[in-house]
């Protein structure tokens, strides 16, 4: 096979590759490399003189702002999974069981072509407890009326179930890109062996499938953890600080307060624990 | 291309752009960021336009929600525009402290008699002007006929002295909720602290800034507690809503939903043009007892020091501010009363809404107006105050909530 380490162009050629590259690799040092090494020297500063780790020792000491990593973190370990089974689900329906797929697709696209602003105003009104349409929903059903974003039990869930609406029907829609590419004869030998459905699942599908649910799971968290959008539009962290996910706080630190150093210790946490949780996904689903 | 031929281009292009220069040169355009829909800031841009023909005023309008955040990442690195803006005034110790407004005291002659001094007082810090007072404000209790005569509630008088206290409003609204209402009590900007320091202020509590030292906390009183009680009340007992957001109360009043609404003249036009609402309007509501006390304060145009047409910004605003005749236009387009007291008059004689909201609102402004406090911590202010009033409406416990508020807001002011 034609790998990349064989490839040794000749002097002429290099140059030519090289200058194709810079501009991509101006573009990445620009726009990526240059800012969060800005970030990184402005978390060690405070009102532009160099303070050492005391941006990072105020935040360890800030209650809100380690409730703000927690409430990150517990979001984070149960959206993820519960959006990739979910989208994992409809993806296995979109594929062959069930009547119109493309339909079907195409309804759970809808959602992703609405800006995450609008969708979350009215979800907002939908969620509010004396008028809202879920409650009305809930109580002609029989259930009690309940108190959604107002309440610091159930904020968490309610900004769940909005981004949910919107991420699971697009991750579902790469998931079925990955399961089309699934070879129909490996499945048909295996009905041929006598394998169940679940048994095809578990032994054939969802191996083959690693690669695809490695991208929707990290591409997935990446996305989850900088989470923005509802937060300040629908409950800017509260009630009691249940759905303060960090990014808000990032936002208010940098834009409301100007407190660049701050912004950026709590940037360079979020992205060190970014990374770590990524690397570990990666290392559960590498191919063996 | 043959040498003449290119030769005769290239004059015709060099041309071009000196023909284009001269006219960049001649026409300077001042870029001006604000929260006002753009039609409401026509008058006064045509009439200085028309003043000042070299000068051109480009108007854009960002929502009032994120006014001070795209302010604060467009100014912040020495960026050049916008060179005017809008600045809410108990923030500008904060954007002066940030170094985000020219000094503007060379425009301070002559303010005196002519603003009102709340406004002025509100521009300015350390007896340095920064911005232009262009606006001020007031609250008004909007009341719906219907609901209360459904539940035989003597409609409130519009006399000052016949004011309502919150204790009385609140058994009110539960009087038109039996009948009806879906709700007694709603506050316009439901919680925010621009709505809510008259009720602490009235309890005895203060504005919440230590009088002595305007970066030291003082929410944990009796004055607080007591405000704050009632107003977790409000929302545990169903007279008011939770979960509805600041843009959405007024719709509940314009509905038809809701027996009283304590909300700023702004919402008057709307209110009138509401098909089939019947409504009338009473002064502010005091705690019994206590003082009373009645919000205001509102915008102040400022100067961006980076600007590059810093003399035309200034000329603007000045405009816009204490001229006789930018003044009227500036206040024409706007909901609110003007800060320059000259036109007042011509402005409710022009378009008052309600028969006598003029009188109430001047009467307001003279004698039960508190500003915020200019403290250079403000922004933290109205933030983690934001946070704890919508906490106390939600069902957190009133001392518990402005402990933690207190002990946060002291962290936060510790950073400045």
């Amino acid at each position: 096979m034609f790998g990349i380490r064989r490839f040794r162009p000749a002097g002429g050629q290099a140059v030519t590759a090289i200058l194709f590259l810079v501009p991509a690799l101006l573009v990445l040092v620009a726009f990526r490399l240059w800012p969060a090494a800005l970030s990184v020297a402005g978390s060690f500063q405070h009102n532009g003189e160099w303070v050492g780790l005391d941006n990072y020792v105020f935040l360890f000491q800030s209650d809100t702002a380690v409730q703000s990593l927690i409430v990150t973190l517990i979001y984070n370990v149960i959206i993820n999974p519960v959006q990739i089974a979910i989208a994992f689900a409809l993806a296995l329906l979109l594929v062959d069981k069930i009547v119109a797929p493309s339909v079907w697709r195409s309804l759970l696209l809808i959602p992703v072509g609405i800006p995450l602003a609008v969708s979350s105003v009215v979800w907002g009104i939908a969620f509010r407890p004396d008028d809202g349409a879920i409650n009305a929903i809930l109580m002609a059903l029989g259930f009690p009326a309940q108190p959604w974003l107002t309440s610091p039990d159930q904020a968490l869930l309610a900004i769940m179930i909005l981004v949910s609406w919107v991420g699971v029907g697009y991750w579902a829609f790469f998931l079925t890109a990955g399961l089309k590419d699934i070879p129909s004869s490996l499945l048909e030998a295996a009905r041929i062996d006598g394998a169940t459905y679940w048994q095809a699942l578990r032994y054939i599908v969802i191996p083959l499938m690693k690669r695809p649910l490695a991208f929707v799971l990290v591409a997935n968290t990446v996305s989850n953890f900088l989470l923005f959008p509802p937060i300040r539009i629908l409950t800017a962290g509260g009630p009691s600080g249940s759905t303060n996910l960090i990014m808000h706080e990032v936002f208010l630190n940098a834009f409301t307060y100007d407190d660049q150093g701050l912004a950026s210790a709590e940037m360079v946490i979020l992205i060190a624990v970014l990374l770590l949780v990524v690397s570990l996904q990666f290392r559960f689903l590498r191919d063996r | 291309m043959k040498p003449l031929a290119k030769v005769s281009y290239v004059t015709l292009v060099a041309l071009g752009a000196f023909s284009f220069a001269g006219v960049a040169s001649a026409q300077t355009v001042l870029q001006f960021v604000g929260p006002e829909q753009p039609s409401a800031m026509e008058p006064v841009i045509a009439a200085f336009e028309a003043a000042h023909p070299d000068i051109q005023v480009e108007y854009e309008s960002v929502p009032f929600n994120d006014l001070n955040n795209i302010i604060q990442a467009r100014l912040s690195d020495g960026g050049t525009t916008p060179d005017i803006y809008t600045a809410d005034q108990p923030r500008i110790a904060a954007l002066v402290d940030r170094g985000l407004l020219a000094d503007l005291s060379d425009q301070a002659d002559g303010l005196g008699g002519v603003m009102w001094p709340a406004a002025v007082e509100a521009s300015s810090i350390d007896g340095q002007l920064y911005a232009m007072p262009i606006s001020t404000s007031s609250q008004l209790l909007y009341y719906n006929i219907d609901l209360l005569e459904a539940a035989g509630i003597p409609l409130p008088s519009m006399d000052p002295e016949g004011r309502m206290t919150w204790e009385a409003l609140a058994e009110a609204g539960a009087a038109a909720q039996a009948e009806g209402a879906q709700y007694g009590v709603v506050l316009d900007q439901i919680n925010r602290y621009y709505q809510l320091q008259p009720l602490m202020e009235s309890a005895g509590g203060g504005s919440g800034v230590s009088p002595d030292d305007p970066l030291v906390p003082d929410l944990v009183n009796d004055g607080w507690l007591r405000a704050m009680t009632y107003y977790h009340d409000l929302f545990d007992s169903g007279l008011g809503p939770r979960g509805v957001p600041v843009e959405q109360t007024p719709d509940l009043f314009a509905n038809g939903q809701t027996a009283f609404f304590v909300g700023g003249p702004w919402w008057l036009p709307r209110m009138t043009g509401t098909e089939g609402l019947r409504f009338g309007i009473a002064p502010h509501p005091y705690f019994d007892g206590g003082e009373v006390v009645t919000p205001t304060g509102a915008w102040s145009w400022g100067v961006n020091p980076n600007s590059e047409h810093l003399e035309e910004a200034v000329t603007f605003v000045s405009f816009a501010s204490t001229d006789p005749v930018g003044s009227l236009e500036t206040a024409r387009g706007f909901p609110i009363p003007p800060a320059n007291m000259g036109v007042f008059d011509t402005y409710y004689a022009e378009g008052q809404e309600v028969e006598g909201v003029g009188d109430l609102i001047l009467h307001e402004l003279t004698e039960t107006a508190r500003i915020r406090p200019p403290t250079r911590g403000y922004i933290q202010f109205e933030q983690i105050l934001g946070q704890a009033f919508e906490d106390i409406r939600n069902g957190a416990d009133p001392a518990t909530a402005l402990e933690q508020a207190q002990s946060q807001l002291e962290r936060a002011w510790s950073r400045l």
